[in-house]
């Protein structure tokens, strides 16, 4: 059997090391160059007229008017583009860092939908299931917080994912209402990090207990 | 290749430099996945992979510690294999399989590179009945300035978001040099940038913060632009949304502070006109736009499910090319695995809004065919070699 005995390694020279910067030194001018971008000018054809988005949120109720609600918004929270397109309002709140790490930021959205949706038992199931919770078997075996909203009760739900859970969301704060003369339920919904939303749960509460339905529309 | 070469060449081509390349790359990989969960992915892959070098985070207090980036990886193995061969290989039956290995190995690296520098990725929504000539990066924004007065056609300039982020991270003498150029109808100074934003109804916010609104005029008289934290590789679906407070001026004459912002459209039109002089410009920030000599017209989008179900089946784009230059005018149907491929740019059907908006991917890569070619390579210079080996291995033990 050949027994190959490797030669011991050159150390590196100074012609090496000029071939080495050289190498480098084309690569990074060549690189670098790529990188600066100019003003450009061209032309375009026309642009189309500017219409307005469409309302955001499904046509509901009989006489297909948008529904009517007002709200304050906390300070904190700010409006967003993103979001469901079934969601009437989206907005974020960002968390204040509290260790070496910023939580992510909460977002909390205000969707109308007509009739009872799902009904009661069936979304608090499907919200559970989100956050990695099994199901329950009545509405009574979800603790909720009562709270009041306009003329309407209502429970605020509050739902925390377990630690061995591989859950798409961590904790959920939500409210559903249903409204019977609208035939109309509302869901206002908080998700995000568990440590954002206890920053902001007081102003969870708060924003629900502030709506009001029946006036135009908030920002 | 004479002595003197192969002295020069020889510390390159060594072994150990491969095995501490590897373990380099190894690191940075690893680095570079776990920032997804706190950057965007984009992001991550222009900061570790497509760079020469970066401050990586070593997750101690927010220290940074100068680390190679992808690009300076991938030149030094490029030049380690090529030393090898220059220094060590003989161009023997031998050693052909290990010669076409290696080749295949030059030619992904060649590959990455090229694609790195070159490819680019569009999105293009199109919505039912609606005709679309340009497709949009949205991973950039830019600001654009629109002259509408000539009657056929729009002139229109761009400053690219690299600019307008440069301007706001680089004062000088205390504040920014505004962003200059004979082609822009006035001077644009940014007062603030941010990478993700929402937006504020002004008649909400706090009291402090509307006498803070640096805005004078258009939209953001109406709406204040607050900071967000950058959309994260782990944010499903969420995107950067970016607003910019610009400061314009021409010739010593302040024309006002402006917010343009992605957000806009919350507000109202989000082109927002400048006036300067006798002429009106239309200013707005949105996706960086690449205009295409042709255009696709939607006739039909197509979301079919399995029947019963909610599980998509299939989604389809019927659509019309229009090219009146080669005179071009046919129907494709662009649907999963059969994209239209026309004038180096492929149009794949990547994802859908509601059901008569159809979002194509369009994608053009020079380099697209190099991973084909050196896995070819790769495969057949280990096939060769293996043979060879087991050649040597089966006359060996006859003797």
């Amino acid at each position: 059997m050949d027994i190959r005995i490797s030669s011991p390694q050159r150390p590196l020279t100074r012609s090496t090391c000029f071939v080495l910067m050289v190498c480098l030194g084309v690569s990074a001018a060549a690189l670098s160059g790529c990188e600066d971008e100019p003003i450009r000018s061209y032309t375009a054809p026309k642009a189309e007229p500017y219409t307005p988005p469409a309302p955001i949120g499904p046509a509901v109720g009989p006489s297909n008017t948008p529904p009517q609600i007002t709200w304050d918004t906390p300070e904190s929270w700010a409006l967003s583009a993103q979001g469901s397109s079934m969601a009437m309002a989206t907005f974020e709140a960002s968390a204040t860092a509290t260790t070496d790490e910023t939580p992510g930021p909460a977002r909390i959205t205000v969707t109308p939908l007509t009739g009872e949706a799902g009904g009661t038992l069936g979304n608090i199931n499907r919200w559970r299931g989100q956050v990695g919770l099994a199901p329950v078997q009545t509405d009574a075996d979800q603790p909720m917080t009562p709270i009041r909203i306009d003329d309407t009760n209502a429970g605020v739900i509050d739902l925390t994912s377990p630690a061995d859970a591989n859950a798409g969301i961590d904790r959920m704060l939500v409210v559903l209402i249903y409204r019977q003369a609208e035939d109309q339920s509302w869901f206002i919904k908080m998700t995000g990090p568990r440590e954002t939303l206890e920053q902001h749960k007081a102003n969870f509460i708060a924003f629900c207990e502030s709506i009001r339905f029946g006036g135009p529309a908030d920002e | 290749m004479n002595s003197g070469w192969k002295k020069t060449l020889a510390p390159l081509a060594s072994l150990r430099l491969t095995v501490v390349l590897f373990a380099t790359a190894m690191v940075l990989i690893f680095v570079g996945t776990v920032a997804q969960k706190y950057e965007g992915n984009w992001s991550v892959v222009d900061r570790y992979f497509r760079s020469l070098w970066l401050w990586m985070p070593i997750g101690v207090a927010g220290v940074k510690v100068p680390f190679v980036g992808g690009y300076t990886l991938c030149i030094l193995m490029l030049v380690n294999l090529l030393a090898a061969h220059a220094v060590r290989f003989k161009l023997t039956r031998k050693r052909a399989g290990v010669i076409l290995t290696h080749a295949g190995l030059i030619v992904l690296l060649a590959g990455e590179l090229v694609t790195g520098l070159l490819a680019v990725e569009w999105q293009m929504p199109i919505d039912e009945g609606h005709s679309a000539n340009y497709a949009e990066d949205i991973r950039q924004v830019e600001l654009v300035i629109v002259d509408p007065s000539p009657a056929d056609h729009d002139s229109v300039i761009t400053v690219p978001q690299s600019m307008l982020v440069r301007n706001y991270a680089e004062p000088r003498k205390g504040f920014a040099e505004p962003i200059s150029d004979p082609k822009l109808p006035f001077d644009v100074r940014v007062l603030k940038w941010m990478t993700n934003s929402g937006l504020a109804g002004l008649k909400m916010a706090d009291p402090k913060l509307q006498q803070a609104n640096p805005a004078t005029q258009g939209l953001g008289t109406m709406a204040l632009a607050v900071n967000l934290p950058p959309a994260t590789g782990v944010d499903a679906g969420d995107m950067d949304a970016p607003s910019v407070y610009v400061q314009l001026s021409r010739g010593g004459e302040d024309l006002g502070t402006w917010l343009f912002t992605l957000h806009a459209d919350l507000i109202g039109d989000p082109r927002q006109p400048v006036t300067v002089g006798d002429k009106t410009y239309l200013v707005e920030l949105r996706y960086r736009r690449d205009y295409k000599p042709y255009s696709l017209h939607l006739i039909d989008f197509r979301h079919d499910k399995f029947v019963g179900t909610e599980v998509p089946r299939n989604f389809s784009s019927e659509v019309r090319l229009l090219d009146p230059a080669n005179h071009v005018d046919r129907k494709v149907l662009i649907y999963m695995n059969h994209p239209l491929r026309y004038r180096g740019e492929t149009f794949y059907q990547s994802g859908f809004a509601g059901e008569t908006r159809t979002i194509l991917q369009v994608v053009r890569n020079p380099g697209w065919l190099m991973p084909y070619i050196a896995c070819l390579l790769v495969s057949l210079g280990l096939t060769i070699h293996f043979g060879v080996m087991l050649k040597t291995f089966v006359g060996r033990t006859r003797r």
